[in-house]
């Protein structure tokens, strides 16, 4: 006697369960490419702005070297011959009481400046520029300025450029 | 598959679609925001320093004649910042719709009294400024600091 056979049936918890998953499944891919895209424009937007601010900072210091080479062309000009580290101590040439305080620290359009370092330039045919570093005291940001001299002696070196050359 | 589960997984469908619409919406506008003021920040920056090149090189050539001339100096230092207007007037190309370009004596306008306090004893100069989209450059120009007057 042969066995009835029995006919797969299909199981409606099977059938019924399969609607609702892929719908889950795209909305989660959905919106995991949305917030992906929001993410990178969010990204964009952070990167333009430490672009703008670091624009702002150079701005800050090419003007906080023209004040400091305009200072170093008036009365601190008997400066430009020394290196900045003698400043303090050995200001032979400069009038009695003349401070180096304002071509070492100051402000200019709301921002700190710090002179790093002052390293003296050569007049003449062999004429080579001084090399002015200057930093922002907030964020540290340092900038090396070139500026040309002229004079011979017996006058006094005289500025008679700026230029930025870098970090 | 029951009418039940068909209306959830619409109604699941067309929420996670309608955020995401709005999502890829706002970034995209970002996105833009961003693009615009990028180029306008380029533009502001080539006009600033396309400016201040145009000076330093006017300077250079009058610090050059002065010397071949046997003066130390070309000029005073307040001659200088009138020559330097005429300067910016005769290099100035027309700027973009959205950019301005504007000199200013310091103290700037937004500095007050740190400033004044500050700039009080320093020699005659000019502030160089660009703006434009919400964005404003500036920067200081002193004739004294390019050997054009000594103060």
């Amino acid at each position: 006697m042969a066995l009835p056979r029995v006919l797969p049936v299909p199981s409606r918890g099977a059938e019924a369960g399969f609607l609702l998953p892929l719908s889950f499944g795209v909305s989660l891919v959905l919106l995991l490419s949305a917030l992906s895209v929001q993410t990178m424009a969010l990204q964009g937007s952070r990167l333009a702005a430490a672009e703008l601010e670091q624009r702002r900072l150079d701005d800050a210091l090419a003007s906080a070297a023209e004040q400091v080479a305009a200072r170093l062309s008036g009365s601190h000009a008997c400066l430009l011959p020394l290196a900045s580290e003698l400043w303090e101590s050995a200001a032979g040439g400069c009038a009695p009481g003349l401070s180096a305080a304002p071509v070492l620290s100051g402000q200019v359009d709301a921002a700190a400046w710090r002179l790093v370092s002052w390293t003296p330039g050569v007049p003449g045919a062999a004429a080579r520029p001084g090399e002015l570093r200057l930093e922002l005291s907030q964020g540290k940001v340092q900038r090396l300025f070139a500026l040309d001299v002229a004079g011979a002696a017996p006058w006094p070196l005289r500025v008679v450029g700026l230029r930025g050359i870098g970090r | 598959m029951t009418l039940a589960e068909v209306l959830m997984s619409t109604l699941v469908f067309a929420l996670a679609a309608n955020s995401s619409a709005q999502l890829w919406g706002s970034a995209l506008s970002w996105n833009q925001r961003a693009e615009q003021r990028q180029e306008a920040l380029h533009r502001i920056d080539l006009e600033l320093l396309q400016r201040e090149r145009a000076l330093r090189l006017a300077a250079a050539a009058q610090v050059k004649a002065a010397g071949d001339a046997g003066a130390e100096v070309p000029m005073s230092c307040d001659e200088a910042l009138a020559w330097m207007d005429e300067q910016l007037a005769i290099a100035r190309s027309p700027l973009p719709q959205e950019v301005s370009l504007a000199t200013a004596l310091p103290p700037a306008p937004a500095l007050e009294a740190v400033s004044e306090a500050a700039s009080a004893e320093d020699p005659p100069a000019l502030w160089l400024t660009a703006s434009g989209e919400g964005i404003e450059r500036r920067r200081l120009f002193a004739p004294a600091a390019h050997g054009l007057c000594r103060p």
